[in-house]
């Protein structure tokens, strides 16, 4: 389908090349993996791919297009046969209604009013839109956002679909359901499909070819299998990029392998042992004392008599489904909703919200974090290295990438010096890399006395580096427990390497925990 | 009346609509614009239900009667005389048939703005001028978007900062522009990938025109033009001053008040009945 | 005499228009003539409960400085057109139609001679004219909808009734053009800039 050769490519404005000497060979109706940390040029390949997306800037190499290069491509059939799908499922949205999205692209083209009409009502049913067909676009759920974006490229029956992180703003079922239609799409319609993506969970063992990029060149490729092993090889920095599965039977096995059945198999056999992580019960002063809170309205009440404790020092997470009342409960305690019951809180607490660009008030990062400053000046300093923006301050905030966004917001929020941190899915969008060092900065803050409060879907993170685990149920706290306790005890509602160790001798929670005897 | 002209197709329920407002702004009869009176009032308290609703426009009609007839002095008839000013009926009736004008076009909106949503309008406008609907289109998805950010932004400003509501509201005007502008080039890049503009686009709606719609058009087209041949041959002339000279009230008057009636009240011709559509 | 009047405002729109269709359509000018009036709209919203105090006609004057007559007039329209699905429409939408588009086009006139952005006293003076010209075009309905037709004495009557209504035009032009001007101007020059906006 694609045939890339030795393309290189550097941003008007930039000193270094994006990519460099790539060259690679997709194939028709297969699932390519674009993958490798932010920054490492998996958008700006991606766009590559699609003649009216290239970037302004200085190019050399060829991209063939079933035989044709790209760039003689007539623009009717590029718009028709090769789709592309952005990260941001709101942004990208033209109309007004979900009729008129999914229609849009069939207008640019021209198609006579019959067979629109008629195309529009099969993608309707075959992508279970019909509930919300007729609903204006800003209604909609991120996950349903994705899905229309999906729909409505899908109904130009195109031959390649261009996915650029698409899952990466949906919560975990938004996700599922998303990646399940790409696979439908894929396997029923030969659909070429090429996904840009730095979350591998789930997705790595679909793919057909996985190719891992890191500062523009392409470090792994092959088989996912394959791609995971060379990987490996590249040590501890790459070896964060893998799913679960791939962590922990690289370390019990030596050889990669995606089946949770086998690793099973092997674990009952192989003699490991597991290093816990070190987890003190913390036992600094109360800073947060909710009883009996209620919030919602008197129909669907979304807290119910919910009571907690957060302690100086403390790092609490509170996972739960969509609509199980997370951030209802972040807006309760920092007051931005009405609630009722009582809430003792020592000192000030402040909310990162999820959309890090909520907070970015100024053209530069370097004004922008200095707005409002509560701290000290050498404070802000302190952060700024801790944070490791110091290199980006002359940068626009909208300019930075999404990890550093959320470090960013991150730091604004500190400088309004709260004792107690709110935090709403700080790890929403970053790739593994970023996760790991905002946990550890989160521990550092932790150590300094500030006590944390994370709402979270992503339970590898809560796994490890919480205090105290809880999952909202009812309108209240379920569990409550150190994080081992919390997800060996859980059945369903766990890590993989929990679910996968349950009923051994030695249950595990993170792939870290296991070493091979 | 409403389910039935929102659930005809856009074109019809327009020009149904555009007709009365033409015969509305252009008759001066006083059998006219009461007929529109009666029928288009009779309609806007259907829908509204509180007879005190109808109060402002009667004070509309009186005060436009007695402003003009204190400003103007034309007429022969006096009605009242005070303090040295004669105040002729002449010029209170042709004040009272303005107001009610003016007040007919204002029961024609109320009940266009009832029946009219705006996916007719962004329809209507989409059909004539393309690109233009398209832009519509987009604002449309935009200002939604726009509102529920601002209030975002707002939020978590005020969640944070101890600041006044001024500065506070600028900062998030200056916070909402960049968004603005920064948000719009997905939407950019996703137009270009889609192929906008690079074929004569055709045009999707939901809408679709049915034997019905066709005769409730024909229908209204129809009664325009009888009731603009009553205007321009025998309503067109009809003057207050000096003095009102009513020509009698015959068979001809008589149709074409009729055809008038008919011509406001067309969409209960056209009613499917049914309890259940009668409740709002 | 008052209904070709009417009839005047409510299609003079439409020449516009038709020549608008007829060009080759530039994705770029759409998509930022969406998002002004988007935020035109917005802006009118925001200000709803101040009668008369109201940034649009800035708003629709820095969107012609910045992006053309055409834009500007086609702001202005649409805007008027748009924001009335939610005040709802009325004899006056296409008063107030004509009358921003206007007002657009010609801040795009003449911000072609000289640098509109920079000169802030002829900024001011123009949002004066522009207030002016706005109340001028807005009183036209009103004598129409109460009279037999357009006399001059009853336009000059109401003109001088509506002048503290048009004095707040006024000033809450200059004052939107003075807050907004700069912030605007700045962050479309980052917008020019970086995406290649408009490369004329």
């Amino acid at each position: 389908m694609y045939q890339i050769k030795h393309l290189s490519f550097q941003y008007a404005m930039a000193e270094k090349e994006a990519l460099r000497d790539i060259s690679m060979e997709i194939e028709e109706g297969t699932l390519t993996l674009l993958t490798g940390p932010s920054g490492s040029g998996k958008s700006t390949l991606l766009r590559h791919l699609k003649k009216e997306l290239m970037p302004a800037g200085r190019r050399s190499g060829s991209i063939w297009y079933k035989g044709t290069d790209l760039k003689q491509l007539e623009p009717e059939r590029s718009a028709a046969e090769i789709g592309y799908l952005f990260q941001n499922p709101s942004h990208q949205m033209v109309m007004d209604t979900v009729w008129h999205e999914i229609a849009f692209g069939l207008e640019n083209l021209g198609t006579p009013y019959g067979q629109m009409k008629r195309t529009v009502a099969e993608i309707v049913n075959y992508c279970n839109l019909q509930r919300i067909y007729d609903r204006p676009v800003c209604d909609l759920s991120g996950g349903e956002k994705q899905l229309v974006n999906l729909a409505a490229l899908a109904a130009m029956h195109p031959k390649v679909l261009l996915l650029d992180e698409p899952a990466a703003w949906l919560d975990p079922a938004g996700k599922k359901s998303f990646l399940a239609m790409v696979e439908m799409l894929q396997k029923e319609f030969q659909m070429t499909i090429v996904m840009a993506s730095h979350d591998l969970e789930d997705i790595m063992e679909k793919a057909d070819q996985c190719i891992f990029l890191k500062d523009g060149q392409i470090l792994a490729e092959g088989t996912p299998v394959h791609a995971a092993e060379k990987l490996w090889e590249q040590g501890k920095d790459m070896e964060a990029f893998l799913p679960q599965t791939i962590r922990l039977s690289k370390r019990i096995k030596g050889t990669p392998d995606f089946s949770m059945a086998s690793l099973r198999r092997t674990m009952q056999k192989v003699p490991y042992e597991i290093i816990y992580r070190k987890e003190c019960k913390v036992s600094g002063d109360l800073v947060l004392k909710v009883r009996g809170m209620y919030a919602g309205c008197q129909e669907r009440e979304i807290l119910k008599n919910f009571s907690m404790d957060l302690r100086q020092g403390e790092f609490l997470a509170v996972l739960g489904a969509n609509g199980s009342g997370k951030t209802t409960l972040l807006k309760c305690i920092s007051g931005q909703m009405k609630r009722s019951g009582k809430v003792r809180m020592k000192g000030r607490c402040a909310v990162l919200p999820q959309e890090a660009e909520l907070l970015f008030a100024k053209d530069r990062l370097e004004d922008d974090l200095k707005e409002n400053m509560r701290e000290e000046p050498c404070q802000l300093e302190e952060y700024i290295d801790l944070f490791g923006l110091r290199e980006q301050l002359g940068r626009h905030p909208y300019d930075l990438s999404g990890g550093q966004q959320q470090m960013a917001a991150l730091i604004k929020v500190l400088m309004a010096d709260p004792d107690i941190l709110m935090l709403d899915e700080p790890t929403k969008g970053m790739d593994r890399f970023h996760k790991m060092k905002l946990g550890r900065i989160l521990k550092i803050l932790c150590s300094r006395g500030k006590s944390i409060l994370c709402v979270t879907h992503d339970m590898e993170f809560a796994a490890a580096f919480a205090d105290r685990v809880g999952m909202m149920f009812d309108g209240k706290l379920e569990g409550m427990e150190r994080p081992r306790d919390f997800f060996t005890g859980n059945y369903f509602y766990t890590t993989m390497v929990a679910k996968i160790t349950r009923d051994m001798p030695k249950p595990a929670v993170l792939p870290e925990e296991v070493r091979y005897l | 009346m409403k389910t039935v002209l929102s659930r005809l197709h856009p074109a019809s329920a327009f020009v149904y609509l555009a007709g009365i407002l033409i015969m509305a702004a252009l008759n001066r009869h006083p059998w006219m614009t009461c007929t529109q009176l009666l029928c288009l009032g009779g309609i806007y308290l259907y829908y509204e239900r509180r007879p005190g609703k109808i109060l402002p426009f009667i004070g509309i009609i009186l005060l436009s009667a007695v402003l003009n007839g204190v400003f103007v002095q034309r007429g022969n008839t006096a009605a009242v005389t005070a303090a040295g000013r004669t105040v002729t009926a002449e010029a209170l009736l042709y004040g009272g048939n303005a107001g009610i004008l003016l007040v007919n076009v204002l029961f024609l909106f109320s009940l266009w703005n009832r029946c009219f949503r705006q996916e007719h309008w962004v329809y209507l406008f989409g059909s004539a001028f393309p690109k233009l609907g398209v832009i519509l289109s987009m604002a449309m998805n935009l200002i939604p978007k726009y509102r529920k950010q601002a209030e975002k932004f707002s939020n978590v400003r005020k969640e944070l900062y101890k600041e006044s509501a001024v500065r506070r509201a600028a900062a998030v005007c200056s916070m909402e522009l960049t968004w603005a502008f920064e948000s719009s080039m997905d939407q950019l890049d996703s137009m270009n990938a889609r192929g906008y503009g690079t074929v004569k686009r055709s045009h999707f709606h939901l809408f679709q025109f049915g034997k019905r719609d066709g005769c409730f058009m024909a229908a209204a087209v129809l009664l325009f033009l009888i009731n603009l041949y009553g205007f321009w041959k025998f309503y067109a002339h009809f003057y207050f001053y000096p003095e009102v000279r009513w020509g009698g009230f015959d068979l001809k008057d008589f149709c074409f008040v009729l055809c008038m009636g008919i011509q406001i009240l067309l969409p209960l011709l056209f009613w499917e009945g049914g309890k259940k559509l009668c409740i709002r | 005499m008052s209904i070709p009047i009417v009839l005047l405002a409510a299609v003079s729109c439409i020449p516009y228009y038709y020549k608008y269709e007829k060009k080759k359509p530039q994705t770029r000018e759409h998509v930022v003539l969406a998002v002004m009036t988007a935020l035109t709209v917005i802006s009118r919203m925001i200000f709803a409960p101040v009668p008369g105090f109201k940034p649009v006609a800035a708003m629709v004057m820095i969107c012609g400085m910045a992006f053309g007559r055409e834009s500007g007039f086609l702001c202005g329209s649409l805007s008027a057109f748009v924001s009335n699905f939610f005040f709802g429409q009325g004899p006056w939408t296409p008063f107030q139609m004509i009358a921003w588009g206007s007002i657009g086009w010609f801040s795009g006139m003449l911000n072609r001679t000289g640098q509109m952005e920079k000169r802030r006293i002829r900024t001011a003076v123009f949002g004066i004219l522009a207030g002016i010209w706005y109340s001028l075009v807005m009183n036209l309905w009103v004598v129409i909808g109460a009279g037999e037709g357009l006399e001059w004495i009853r336009y000059g009557a109401v003109f001088i009734t509506s002048l503290p209504v048009t004095a707040e035009y006024c000033v809450s032009n200059v004052l939107f053009l003075w807050i907004l001007v700069p912030g605007f101007m700045k962050r479309l020059n980052r917008v020019k800039y970086k995406y290649g906006f408009f490369e004329f």
